[in-house]
């Protein structure tokens, strides 16, 4: 009995240590900080970090698959200056589109090089990186492309019953990718990849072209995270999500994903976004200078991968 | 049955790798109901011919048959959705996943709305797992299961399908012979419902117990095929190895020396309970007991490899404490891991970078490697050893299991180890190699090392051991001498303590 119970305690456990951690830091900054708890902050927090959300879901399909994407924050940034300049000089619904097609096409390159190639997913995000940045940076003069399109600015910033509407899309996406992974046969194939690449490969699985997908995936959602976030600001930036994949990777590990495949859910990425996003906030609140955050966060990310690595070593031991 | 056509036929199929030719012009029939045994040295092609028939590879030339069609341009996924499947002798399921979701993966049934149908894909799970008897969790990640659990699910795996050919690569490897009997009995079954078996397997009595028609190969070439019934033991051996070679030869001296290594009351709550036992210099003692027993276990506690609860350990009459195996390893005690993919070797590192993973610290002074020296000692050892291709630059990766383990074996020897706990050291080998080791135990033996060595191979712990201890729930149950044992007196052991709880 005890072998066939403790797994599944432990997983409960695991699956919600990210979840007691965001209920205990919501809590503490309730009690403690001022202006914490207060309806402007909560949606602050939302508004900010639904970008990073978006880009989490993403990552998190890379991850499921034993992969890494470390050019979304520069995506982010190409894709802001791309939207930017077609908003200028078309409208709303092509500038739109071709931030997505910007970040579809990064995702495909990026996936192609993965899934055709033997170079590591590390190696070619990382120059993914290099090359978007410096694309963004090209294309923009190295300056911020301001939008004047009203509309677009609004949208940016508008709520739906007091919650931002952004957030309100992510939340959506969440749901929508919850079910894709958990219901549907290429979900699971997504997790079965991740689990055993060879193994699905004699299963018949089309392992290329799922890791194909999932970098193609994480290309549009960095996208729909670029596009708010160059709504938010109002302007492309070529400086725009410097070290948001960091961030978005984070979430995901925190939120239980395993760095080598096979495991991890949207609800405990949904959870790590959440949980950087309220302590984001409470150092700020704190007035804690942003050399301190960083290090801070860094701490925090050790902690929580080596809390789960530590329960991983004693289950299997 | 003969006048059934084939199901599977393939002709002239000839492969090669790197210049290397693996396979030449082999033909092989698969005939509906029956169990075709493939057996052959390791090496001799069996993996190559069998990832042809599943689609894994393709072959250079000749042509493959199926169901009256040729096949070309065969891929495992086609080859799966048409009834050929295979079990290959690493398990092939993905260990997050639940047996539910493997038994089913790329085939998952789906309600008319697209979406996995969950309550039919567990109840296809359960109706096979059931109807064999066997009873297994089918909703926790599979890499919980236990080894034997976990080729009973890659069966169903391959049978959730509509079978009309399964391959099955090694199958009893990892198998207690209670389980061996459930697997025999599936496959009774299997044959009766019309499926094309192909059975690899290195055990001869398991050829003769379910086998059909055998064929066999060495070297990539087609030696024999035939009926089962037109061969006998030695005359299928010879076939294989192309010369005699006695199976039941009985191992020799009889004289050993001190007492070297001591293990008290060892104990890890619920993993093995109070196990007392010693090794002579010069001797040879077995553990048996069925998969589960806590042979493993108790192996790993000795090198340091997990944490004792309780007892201790000795060696050369002094108390010693071992810490990790690397600990163990600078003492003199290494350790054989039973999977040794895992735990045995750098499979992407060379040879002699593998031998001398262990030996370089001994050797090492002032913090610097005398790279010259090792080689010497490698190249010694791999002559002494005799592991094929004598190539110490080769990725391990590339050698045949024997061979490997033959690697291992070498590292521990190079580390100077005087006490050697050797977990399953034929697993997975062929016959010509399995003399072998049991050669190179010899002469350690002769040499006056002490050594452990687990094995679920009953014939080979009778032959081999001098002394055999009997493992039952974590316990040892019972001591046997060499010459008091049989199989039925170590089985009752076994399983004695095994019921009463």
């Amino acid at each position: 009995m005890r072998t066939r119970l403790s797994p599944r305690l432990l997983m409960f456990a695991e699956k919600n240590s990210a979840l007691m951690a965001l209920i205990i830091v919501c809590l503490l900054g309730a009690l403690f900080v001022e202006n914490f708890a207060s309806s402007l902050n909560l949606s602050a927090i939302l508004f900010q970090y639904a970008i990073i959300g978006f880009l989490a879901l993403g990552q998190l399909l890379v991850i499921l698959t034993a992969g890494i994407d470390l050019s979304q924050g520069a995506q982010v940034a190409m894709i802001s200056i791309v939207t930017a300049v077609l908003m200028k000089s078309t409208g709303i619904v092509p500038a739109v589109i071709g931030g997505l097609v910007m970040g579809a096409l990064f995702g495909l390159i990026n996936g192609f090089l993965v899934s055709r190639t033997k170079i590591p997913a590390f190696v070619v995000t990382l120059g993914m990186l290099g090359v978007a940045r410096g694309l963004a940076q090209l294309f923009s003069d190295s300056k911020p492309v301001s939008i004047d399109v009203q509309s677009f600015v609004d949208f940016g910033r508008s709520n739906l019953a007091g919650i931002p509407v952004s957030a309100i899309l992510w939340g959506a996406a969440s749901l929508a990718l919850a079910f894709f992974l958990g219901q549907r046969r290429l979900g699971r194939h997504i997790y079965a990849v991740g689990g055993s690449e060879e193994s699905s490969r004699l299963s018949g699985i089309n392992v290329k072209n799922i890791k194909l997908l999932v970098y193609v995936l994480s290309g549009v959602l960095s996208a729909v995270g670029g596009i708010i976030w160059t709504a938010r600001l109002s302007s492309g930036s070529p400086l725009g999500g410097n070290g948001y994949e960091m961030e978005s990777i984070a979430a995901v590990i925190v939120g239980g994903g395993y760095m080598f495949g096979g495991i991890g859910t949207v609800s405990g990425t949904v959870v790590g976004v959440l949980l950087f996003g309220v302590i984001n906030s409470i150092l700020n609140l704190l007035g804690i200078s942003p050399y301190w955050q960083g290090t801070i966060k860094g701490v925090l990310i050790l902690a929580a991968v080596a809390l789960s690595q530590f329960r991983r070593v004693n289950r299997s031991r | 049955m003969e006048t059934q056509p084939p199901v599977l036929s393939l002709r002239k199929i000839c492969k090669s790798f790197a210049g290397i030719q693996v396979l030449k012009e082999v033909d092989i029939d698969l005939y509906p109901g029956e169990v075709h045994c493939l057996v052959g040295e390791n090496g001799a092609g069996k993996s190559t011919l069998i990832k042809i028939m599943s689609g894994a590879y393709q072959p250079d030339s000749g042509n493959l048959n199926y169901l009256g069609d040729s096949l070309n341009n065969l891929n495992p996924h086609w080859a799966r959705e048409h009834g050929i499947n295979t079990i290959y002798q690493e398990i092939d399921l993905i260990p997050t996943l639940s047996a539910a979701e493997n038994i089913s993966l790329g085939i998952e049934p789906l309600k008319p709305n697209g979406n996995i149908d969950w309550p039919v894909l567990r109840k296809r799970a359960t109706k096979i797992l059931e109807s064999w008897g066997a009873s297994i969790d089918i909703d926790v990640p599979v890499s919980n299961l236990k080894v034997a659990c976990q080729q009973m699910v890659a069966i169903a795996k391959a049978l959730s399908l509509n079978s009309k050919v399964l391959i099955l690569d090694e199958p009893t490897a990892v198998f207690a012979s209670s389980e061996v009997d459930l697997l025999f009995s599936i496959i009774q079954k299997l044959k009766s419902q019309g499926i094309a078996l192909l059975y690899i397997s290195h055990h001869m009595d398991e050829i003769f117990r379910i086998g059909d028609r055998v064929t066999v190969l060495r070297d990539g070439i087609l030696i024999r095929s035939g009926l089962v019934t037109e061969f006998n033991k030695s005359s299928l051996v010879k076939a294989m190895v192309g010369r005699d070679i006695d199976l039941s030869q009985r191992n020799g001296s009889q004289s050993f020396g001190e007492e070297l290594f001591r293990a008290d009351g060892i104990t890890r709550s619920g993993v093995v309970e109070n196990a007392t036992f010693s090794l002579r210099g010069g001797e040879i003692v077995g553990v048996a007991g069925l998969v589960g027993a806590g042979r493993t276990e108790m192996a790993r506690l000795l090198v340091g490899a997990d944490r004792l609860d309780k007892g201790s350990i000795s060696l050369h009459g002094k108390l010693i404490k071992v810490g990790s195996p690397r600990d163990a390893l600078m003492q003199g005690i290494g350790m054989l891991p039973e999977s040794r993919k895992e735990e045995g070797l750098v499979l992407v590192r060379s040879v002699s970078e593998n031998i001398a993973y262990s030996a370089v610290e001994k050797a090492s002074r002032f913090g610097l490697v005398p790279w010259g020296k090792i080689r010497r000692l490698v190249n010694d050892v791999i002559k002494a050893v005799d592991i094929r291709p004598p190539r110490p630059a080769l990725q391990v990766l590339y050698m045949s299991g024997g061979n490997q383990q033959k690697v291992v074996l070498s590292k521990l020897l190079l580390a100077g180890c005087d006490v050697m706990i050797l977990d399953e050291p034929t697993r997975g080998v062929d016959v010509g190699a399995r003399m072998e080791i049991y050669k190179i135990m010899q002469q350690l033996k002769n040499q006056g090392k002490a050594i452990l060595m687990i094995s679920s191979d009953l014939p080979e712990i009778l032959t081999q051991a001098d002394r055999i201890l009997v493992m039952a729930k974590g316990r040892i149950a019972g001591e046997l001498s060499a010459n008091e044992a049989t199989e039925e007196k170590v089985l009752s052991i076994a399983l004695q303590l095994g019921e009463a709880i």
